[in-house]
């Protein structure tokens, strides 16, 4: 394991919590699933589920280690010969070791899931500069003629390269972001944490934007009949 | 104790329950076990290790043959005659005739069940309940084998199968008299069996192309753990409708030549089987002809060539490359990333499909695997692995769909994406929007599209909320998938932190209370399964007590015998012996009442000679001081002495 869960830092400037109330297994560092929470008590986070500090910039190679080392000891295969109410139980453990290492396995998953405890509504939409908005409906345009007119291919494997170049951009911004944040909460800064938090909020919800336009360029380019509609 | 080892033998052993694996197929099914050894193996029968998944009946509907025999039935009963089973299962009964096409089948649908009937001979049957008896074969081969019982199995499905498929198979197990472990996709199995021979550490793609699915799975294998990364496939794609494009081109040819086979199911069928020669040839040869016999009597040559099969294939087999791109792509691997390309399933043995599959993945594909048995094998190592624990070894699957809600306009919101790894959940919460109103519709999906109308509906079910002010009431509903891709549903009161109960009614297939009234019927006609395992029972003490009576004989105990007493035994012997040929377990308890009634003198010849032997053994003597009254120990009249 990387880490020992030890991390006394506040989840978010808004609302403090000194310590996060999960009993830990001492020898994992996973929260204690076993237990339930009482009434109104939060539920564990994935990073607690996975025994792993509350932070944005982690090792992919930690996440996957206390991911399988975790569900080797929880998944409803071992529990067979002890019966049906221990499957059960193993089946309920596992699949929230599974939605925990699930939910974090991107940089970008884990910003957005710290944005979302410490309290923010990322479904809003995101409105893009008036730039960025010339080029989408550019964009729009030859994903449609894609099929049928090789200039419209050409001119949209431009702005495909174009928008592959932006998102490289955001994925800096996106780590120097997450830094910022994770430093701010190791501090416990209140102020830097705001800052990062405006930061992050920013620079995924244009990162989101732009892949969705990178998928769909990218389909429209590969896709064999992609001159008949969809259906 | 010692009067126990000079007459009976070595203690009675009692045989590990042995969970088996099967590979229920489209066009064949096979099942495996694990040996004491740790290896996997395939049980074959007199007629080979694959049983084709056909089921034959007779006029009164009766059940006629399974496997071989009743894919002889095809050609003279056809009406009578179902196979290709496997696609029916979790489906429409709209898919159903839609998909059947030329069969000679009616499809029926009840009011009050999501269930589909096939009618066959005059009877209306579930194509779990028609999978059943197949699974039955496989599990009276198994126990024929073993000479024990089977009730556990582990039953492989196409990764692609969607919930209703899975929750049918499972179906069919219980409905066949199984406990069903798992269900385990093919894909993985062959991964799994192919994993233990050569444990490989990497990532491995299972390109698996059978009878009438196909799959593609992509692993990470580690350290014991064998870990699905991404699986996509087509569960209405394999080697079936190769066959179909090669009878319906033959059949054209054969109309023009002025004999046409339109319409007369029996021809069909000869053609069918002709064309199947025809093709499997093809995988040899460039150039194939096969004697085929329309009408009996009237023999003819049909003749193909293998470039013409591969023109009229190739759009199938393109069909089946999106799909790997689509989970190479999920996996977030590279083509140079993969370090093995394993071949599962018949079709797999196309030229054609190899170099398809080699040209894409950029490899040359393991060729030491049998791509018949592998998914048997694999389903059998996972059977070992839950029931010896001797195994150090998991495999973490996932499903290959995503589930999802209907929201306003039609619309499918995502709650648990595809290829997330199983066991998995998601939990959403309901509220009102008006006052006291008493509950929520929700409405699951399964599939990747948009909208209601493209993904299959699982289930529907009311959320049950207290009446209150609107708003105010929360439900928390928990969706899981469990190890095996099949949905369950629980909810809880937020406020309270109750659990509540919800009725969660599948879309298609059988309600639990349907298999268990199945059950019900199946029970008054058990009486066959229950002999069979008496017989067994029965048999394995006859054993034993032959083994340990031949020894005792042979021994001092044996010589001091009366002739006449002599006489006696070897003529109980030689009845129990027969009695074990009737395959009956009432004449083997008679036959072995008689054998202990005749072995009576020899017992305790055999015991005054083991107090002999005692008394020039101080070793064994204290163990004799410590022995029961002889006489306490001698065989009683139900044969358990041994025990």
């Amino acid at each position: 394991m990387a880490e020992q869960f030890d991390h006394p830092a506040a989840d978010s400037p808004d609302a403090p919590r000194a310590v996060r109330p999960w009993v830990v297994n001492p020898q994992t560092g996973a929260v204690d699933l076993d237990r339930q929470p009482l009434p109104g008590e939060p539920e564990p986070d994935h990073f607690a589920i996975l025994g792993l500090p509350q932070r944005i910039l982690l090792d992919a190679d930690a996440i996957e280690i206390a991911h399988r080392s975790l569900i080797r000891g929880l998944h409803p295969d071992r529990f067979h010969a002890q019966g049906p109410q221990a499957v059960a139980k193993a089946q309920s453990h596992s699949s929230r070791v599974n939605d925990a290492w699930r939910g974090l396995k991107t940089l970008e998953q884990r910003a957005a899931y710290v944005l979302t405890l410490a309290g923010e509504n990322l479904d809003e939409r995101y409105r893009p500069p008036a730039q960025l908005l010339m080029q989408v409906m550019e964009a729009n345009e030859a994903i449609d003629e894609a099929g049928n007119d090789p200039a419209a291919r050409v001119q949209l494997l431009e702005l495909l390269s174009d928008f592959q170049a932006q998102r490289a951009v955001l994925t800096a911004a996106l780590a120097q972001a997450a830094a910022s944040w994770d430093a701010a909460q190791a501090a416990v800064d209140p102020a830097a944490a705001l800052t990062a938090r405006a930061d992050l909020r920013a620079v995924l919800g244009q990162a989101r934007y732009i892949d969705n336009l990178i998928g769909r360029a990218s389909a429209a380019l590969s896709a064999p009949d992609a001159a008949y509609p969809a259906n | 104790m010692a009067i126990q080892i000079s007459f009976g033998g070595e203690k009675r052993q009692e045989k590990p329950v042995v969970a088996v694996g099967i590979d229920l197929g489209t066009t064949n099914s096979l099942v495996a076990y694990v040996g004491p050894d740790g290896q996997p193996r395939v049980i074959a029968g007199e007629d080979g290790a694959m049983v084709p998944s056909v089921i034959a009946f007779d006029a009164d509907g009766q059940l006629a043959a399974v496997g071989h025999k009743a894919n002889a039935a095809l050609l003279t009963h056809p009406d009578r005659t179902i196979y290709s089973v496997k696609r029916m299962m979790g489906r429409s009964a709209h898919e159903i005739v839609h998909e059947l096409g030329l069969l000679p089948f009616q499809v029926h649908t009840a009011p009050g069940s999501a269930a589909v009937r096939i009618e066959v001979a005059g009877q209306k049957l579930t194509p779990p309940e028609l999978s059943a008896y197949v699974l039955r074969e496989l599990k009276r081969r198994a126990e024929a084998h073993l000479g024990q019982t089977v009730d556990k199995a582990v039953i492989t499905v196409p990764a692609y199968f969607n919930d209703a498929q899975r929750q049918a198979t499972k179906d069919a197990g219980r409905l066949a008299g199984l406990e069903v472990l798992r269900i385990v996709n093919e894909p993985t199995a062959a991964a799994l069996a192919y994993g233990l021979d050569k444990k490989p550490e990497g990532r491995i793609v299972v390109y698996d192309l059978g009878g009438g699915t196909f799959d593609v799975s992509i692993l990470a294998m580690h350290e014991g753990m064998t870990e699905v990364l991404a699986t996509g496939g087509d569960t209405h794609l394999g080697g079936d409708d190769f066959d179909r494009l090669l009878v319906e081109t033959v059949a054209a040819q054969l109309e023009r030549a002025g004999m046409s086979v339109n319409g007369d199911a029996e021809k069909l069928q000869r053609l069918r089987k002709a064309c199947i020669e025809l093709k499997i040839a093809l995988s040899a040869a460039e150039h194939a002809t096969v004697q085929a016999e329309l009408v009996v009597g009237q023999r003819m040559e049909l003749a193909f060539d293998r470039s013409d099969f591969e023109t009229l294939i190739a759009p199938l087999v393109e069909r089946t490359l999106a799909p790997c791109r689509q989970a190479l792509r999920d996996s977030g691997l590279t083509v140079a990333q993969l370090d093995e390309v394993l071949l599962v399933g018949g079709s797999t043995r196309i030229p054609l499909v190899r170099r398809k599959v080699q040209e894409l993945f950029g490899k040359v594909p393991r060729g030491d695997i049998d791509p018949d048995q592998v998914v048997a094998l694999g389903a059998a190592v996972q059977a070992d692995i839950m029931t010896t624990g001797r195994r150090d070894m998991l495999l973490l699957d996932v499903t290959p769909l995503s589930l999802g809600m209907e929201t306003v306009g039609d619309v499918v919101v995502k709650i648990i994406n595809r290829n997330s790894s199983i066991p998995a959940s998601a939990t959403e919460e309901f509220t009102t929007s008006v006052d006291n109103q008493t509950g929520v519709v929700v409405h699951v999906l399964q599939g990747d599209r948009e909208l209601v109308k493209d993904c299959r509906s699982l289930a529907k079910f009311v959320v049950p909320i207290e009446p209150l002010p609107a708003g105010l009431a929360r439900v928390a509903v928990t969706f899981l998938i469990d190890a095996n891709g099949i949905l369950h549903v629980t909810a809880k009161d937020v406020r309270t932190g109750r659990e509540k109960s919800i009725e969660v009614k599948p879309s298609y297939g059988l309600t639990d209370d349907e298999v268990l009234r199945m059950l019900e019927d199946a029970f008054d006609n058990a009486e066959g399964d229950l002999n069979n395992r008496m017989f067994l029972d029965a048999k394995n003490e006859a054993e034993l007590i032959l083994e340990a009576t031949k020894r005792a004989l042979l021994g001092p105990a044996g010589a001091r015998l009366e002739p006449e007493e002599r006489e006696e035994i070897d003529g109980a012997i030689a009845g129990l012996a027969a009695a074990v040929r009737t395959e009956q377990a009432e004449p083997v308890r008679k036959a072995q009442r008689r054998l202990n009634d005749a072995t009576w003198r020899l017992a305790e010849l055999s015991m005054a000679e083991a107090l002999n032997a005692a008394v020039h053994d101080p070793q064994l003597a204290t163990v004799l001081a410590q022995a029961p009254d002889p006489a306490s120990v001698k065989p009683d009249h139900h044969g358990n002495r041994i025990k």
